[in-house]
């Protein structure tokens, strides 16, 4: 079947569920059905990368709003990153100490000038690499929280990449900057985003001045950052010249790594927007404060801000697709909830996670996992082993190859593809179906089915979690109902029960018999096998 | 409007226009109607081409891969400690003006038999110093620096996409059985990039076996969405798996028949490449990859600058596209072949004081293949006598002539389709002999009939006015003013001309004291002099 047909039927096939849904529409009432690994799996790998079996354990024995409760709270403070790098070769091949920081001891606050000049530029570079191992470090050892996925969220957000910004300490400060604030209020991180180093370099910011204006900052606030360029968002272009004007003469200090507000840069005059911001006029000030307050406030207090952002976190957490009914039963209230919190996000994901309209089927098992899900993922629900994000001897090599299979399935960490972030979140009509195709498919393959060949996933351990890893029937239900979202039919189970743990019989004993002999060799061959093909099955990509 | 209306009305013309062709339903993508305007045109060009993209990733130091002899003195004063001896350079039949690194003997002879040319100072009007905006610059063509207003598609994937529209969907089928481009990494690159889909599959192994698995046809689930996503993940897993078996297929049909040098990437990338265009495969379009350009620092060993990173990279892309080549004429597949190199900048003209050079501008690019025109196209580089660190060599030919020129002269594009790939229409340089596409093979006197251009300007150096004159063959006709960092400040006429002599008056121009070039296009031809504006 073609592509086009493909989509014409799938959107037949909506349109009747529409108008069932008309009726039966879930909205953002609370949730009070039924409490099964389903439906907390569905959660967890929503909100977490995986669902580990320890954690669904655990959640089952909570209620549903208490599980949404634990999951937004639990909100740890790491140390940051440290030097992992021993000595650095200049030019001339002579080997130079980083005399800012010691092994072991963060770099966050070295302004990299004590070091021999020649090796500086390399001393940057591997300190943005120990970033970089630092943040796989936590999304792997990520806690009982929402916390990792909010962080990735807000980097797609306010994307910025390397390759512009360049700068170690930089980076690391505006990664932080998302961090502290992952869970906490949208205008505050707006406001500090604005005049942070990095984004003050990313898009600009730091030459924009009263002689010169530089529009593009103002432009990605409002068009990526706020707003958005939905049908209700009518700001103008002139709101992004008086928005530029606002922003002028902020700049960047290097040591201590800091912004502040050159007023004599800074355009005094009053600026005047159109009515979509209620005609409004942002009077000129020398205050630091005073005209980004206002800008903040100003574009925060249309309904169109509130609902632009709780469309992303839509899109990010449930599913990319908004029909009339979602706009009206989930992203408007919704959106209410988080303008009456002054912004606050974590009430809105509340009611949004408690929500009939989360749990409701038709938003289960239908989001394609990006490539953290897929790795970090399956490793998580395989529990397998890993250092302390705090380990950099021998855990932050290991964070490094979880930062480079995701970024060969096109998902790099400080570098998204531009500024408006990944396209599988933005891009009409494919959306999350960007993250698969001929190339990056073969790269998810070869990671699954390294994770078993190489034994890094011990799938002895994985058929333990059944209740009767004996019975092979209850085998495939339990792990399965781990593994996949989306799950098999009674034919499709019973395939790969005879294919993979009854070599290719309908005798039930052969397993069960192996199983209980303890024979080694026939259970770990056909765990192995039926593990490898249950992750190279198109319904392992959804969650 | 409402917000769904807004939405169907706001999706890509992706999925509006079903047609029929050839007996396989297809979509056509994108909003610029390339392919739209294709469909009534014609179908696929029937050739069985192929054009092998060699990328030199980092910047390569192109002055002293082709190293100029006639202005040789400027030459070494501008980078003593990394300049190649004049004695050393290797020699090119029927040119006085140009030589090859010490270390590229293979390709020295290949070009002397006539199976490989140079372009000279490839480049564009404003460059970019970026690595990575450098070489998005490369693969799609596009140089705009409004990021709204780049394409986001690759000149390749352009191109694939015109020729087979509604790919990935409606393919593999009877007329392209095969992937359309192959590129040899872990990650498809921009180049290949269509509206939508990469037009490219990229593969490592290429017997590699995938057990993509799609055994059941039921869908359990009530879900429309989840239906949706499955049924479209089990698309993409069946067409993986058999593009997968093609490749393993032909990979395995053929054997490698030259010898390769051990140890080089760039030729294990290439000994796939043959395998695969031997095996059968109509992809049209390959690309691999050698890195480590970017010579900072130790590009040459100071006690011999004829060795060093650099020359060990000079000799494993000479050796490498000999093999290649060597094995293309075993395997009796050559005059199918193609190939060229890119990189996403030359090297500064002033060498550092680590022995390396710096990012720069425009920089030669090598043809090969047996339908390649033979020669040195352009002159040698402009090399001031008093070199200043920002001095940056000027590009002769802009970087989309070539591509442009490939896809007429070899693929056989032709307009509209040409300038809609390109984005505009850019000279069309010799550089195909053989006419495969049909197109006349002129005797290669480019070169001499762009000495013959008149191209002067009086007084220079020049203050408050002065006077430009040129000549012309007649048609379009261009004269660009550039600054000493290679950017296109100025475009002083771009129209048509009947052929004659011409002057063009400048007063009071505003631009900064310093040196500029003049640059004056005549259709393939191309002229570059140097100017100086006094206080």
């Amino acid at each position: 079947m073609d592509r086009r047909e493909f989509l014409t039927r799938a959107m037949k096939k909506r349109t009747a569920i529409q108008q069932n849904r008309k009726r039966m529409f879930a909205g953002l009432n609370p949730y009070a059905g039924s409490w099964t690994i389903n439906e907390v799996t569905h959660l967890l790998k929503r909100t977490m990368f995986g669902a580990k079996k320890a954690d669904v354990d655990y959640f089952l024995t909570l209620s549903p709003g208490a599980a949404v409760d634990e999951l937004l709270n639990n909100v740890t403070v790491p140390s940051p990153p440290v030097r992992d790098y021993g000595l650095i070769e200049d030019e001339f091949g002579v080997m130079h100490d980083d005399l800012g920081v010691a092994q072991g001891q963060t770099w966050v606050n070295d302004p990299n000038t004590a070091s021999d000049p020649g090796v500086r530029g390399t001393i940057n570079a591997l300190r943005v690499q120990s970033l970089k191992k630092w943040w796989s470090g936590l999304i792997i050892n990520q806690s009982r929280g929402i916390q990792e996925k909010m962080v990735l969220f807000w980097h797609h957000h306010f994307s910025i990449q390397e390759s512009e910004v360049e700068n170690s300490q930089m980076l690391y400060r505006h990664h932080n900057l998302l961090r502290s604030n992952a869970l906490g209020n949208f205008k505050t991180l707006v406001k500090e985003v604005t005049i942070d180093p990095a984004m003050l370099i990313h898009l600009n910011g730091y030459l924009n001045s009263r002689q010169a204006p530089d529009e593009n900052y103002a432009r990605e606030l409002q068009e990526l950052f706020t707003v958005g360029i939905g049908p209700d968002s009518l700001y103008t272009e002139d709101d992004v010249i008086a928005a530029a004007r606002v922003l002028t003469g902020w700049r960047i200090t290097n040591n201590p790594l800091g912004s502040y507000f050159d007023t004599n840069a800074h355009d005094t005059g009053a600026k005047g927007f159109s009515s979509f911001y209620n005609n409004a006029t942002i009077a000129g000030s020398t205050n630091e404060d005073q005209e980004l307050d206002a800008l903040v406030n100003m574009i925060t207090d249309t309904d169109e801000a509130a609902r632009f952002i709780c469309r992303k976190l839509y899109k990010w957490f449930v599913y990319y697709e908004i029909d009339e009914a979602a706009e009206t039963d989930v992203i408007i209230p919704m959106a209410e909830i988080l303008k009456s919190n002054n912004y606050e996000v974590k009430p809105a994901l509340e009611v949004l996670f408690k929500s009939e309209h989360f749990f409701d089927t038709v938003n289960q098992a239908c989001y394609i996992k990006t490539p953290f899900d897929m790795i970090v993922g399956t490793l998580r629900e395989f529990n397998t082993p890993f250092p302390a994000y705090t380990d950099y001897t021998t855990g932050y090599p290991l964070f490094f190859s979880l930062y480079q299979r995701a970024a060969e399935m096109q998902m790099e960490l400080f570098q998204p593809p531009d500024v408006s972030g990944w396209p599988s979140y933005y891009q009409e009509p494919m959306h999350y179906e960007l993250w698969v195709n001929s190339n990056s498919l073969p790269r998810r393959a070869d990671f699954t089915n390294a994770l078993v060949d190489d034994a890094v996933i011990d799938v002895r351990a994985f058929a333990g979690y059944s209740s009767n890893p004996a019975d092979p029937n209850q085998l495939i239900i339990d792990v399965t109902a781990l593994l996949l979202r989306y799950p098999l039919s009674v034919n499709s189970r019973n395939y790969v029960k005879s294919r993979f743990l009854l070599n290719n019989t309908t005798d039930d004993t052969v397993w069960t018999n192996a199983w209980n002999s303890n024979n080694n060799t026939v259970i770990n061959n056909s765990l192995r096998d039926m593990f490898k093909f249950l992750m190279n099955l198109p319904e392992f990509h959804l969650c | 409007m409402n917000r769904r209306k807004f939405l169907q009305n706001t999706v890509p013309a992706a999925v509006t226009m079903p047609a029929l062709l050839n007996g396989f339903s297809f979509t056509a993508h994108g909003t610029s109607g390339n392919s739209l305007a294709r469909l009534f045109d014609e179908v696929a060009t029937d050739t069985d081409h192929v054009l092998v993209l060699i990328q030199l990733a980092g910047g390569n130091d192109g002055l002293n891969m082709v190293i100029p002899l006639d202005v040789y003195a400027n030459y070494y004063n501008a980078r003593t400690n990394v300049a190649i001896p004049q004695s050393q350079v290797l020699r090119l039949d029927g040119t006085e003006r140009s030589g090859l690194h010490p270390a590229m003997t293979a390709l020295q002879n290949m070009y002397n038999e006539g199976k490989a040319n140079v372009v000279q100072s490839v480049g564009y009007d404003n460059p970019n110093f970026s690595h990575f905006r450098a070489t998005d610059i490369w693969n799609s063509g596009d140089t705009t620096q409004n990021r709204r207003q780049r394409v986001k598609t690759g000149w390749m994937g352009r191109y694939l996409e015109s020729e087979f529209p509604g790919y990935p969907d409606a393919y593999p089928s009877a007329e392209m059985p095969d992937p359309l481009a192959i590129q040899i990494s872990s990650v498809p690159t921009l180049m290949v990039q269509g509206e939508i889909y990469s037009m490219g599959l990229s593969i490592t192994n290429p017997e590699k076996v995938y057990t993509f698995t799609n055994p059941f046809s039921d869908y359990p689930l009530t879900s429309a969405y989840a239906n949706k996503e499955l049924k479209f993940l089990r698309v993409v897993s069946e067409k993986t798996k058999i593009y997968s078996d093609l490749i393993r297929a032909a990979y395995q049909r053929a054997a490698t028949m030259a010898t390769y040098p051990t140890g080089s990437s760039l030729a294990d990338q290439l000994r796939i490449v043959a395998r695969l265009i031997k095996g059968g495969l109509k992809t049209r379009v390959y690309t691999v990859t050698i890195g480590g350009f970017d010579t900072h620092k130790r590009q040459v060993n100071a006690s011999d600058t004829t060795t060093g990173f650099h020359a060990q990279l000079m000799k494993n892309l000479s050796e490498g596209i000999q093999a290649f080549q060597t094995d293309l004429e075993m395997m009796q597949i050559d005059e199918r072949v193609i190939g060229m190199t890119y990189s996403e900048f030359g090297r500064r003209i002033k060498s550092n004081a680590s022995l390396g050079t710096d990012h720069g501008a425009a920089a030669p690019l090598v043809m090969f293949g047996t339908h390649v025109k033979k020669g040195i196209l352009g002159n040698s580089p402009d090399i001031p006598a008093d070199i200043q660190v920002v001095n940056n060599i000027p590009f002769q030919y802009d970087f989309r002539s070539i591509y442009a020129s490939v896809l007429e002269q070899w693929f056989c594009v032709k307009q509209p389709a040409l300038n809609n790939i390109m984005l505009q229409n850019y000279q069309s340089l010799p550089l195909i002999k053989g006419g495969p596409c049909g197109i006349p093979d002129t005797p290669d006197d480019t070169n001499n009939n762009a000495n013959n251009l008149i191209l002067k300007m009086w007084p220079n150096p020049y203050t408050v006015s002065g006077t430009i004159q040129f000549s012309t063959t007649g048609g379009h006709t261009m004269i660009q003013q550039i600054d000493a960092l290679g950017r296109v400040i100025k475009v002083l006429t771009s129209r048509e001309y009947a052929a004659g002599t011409y002057n063009i008056d400048i007063y009071n121009d505003g631009l900064a004291s310093g040196a500029y070039f003049i640059r004056l296009q005549n259709k393939s031809l191309q002229k570059v002099i140097t100017v100086v504006k006094m206080p």
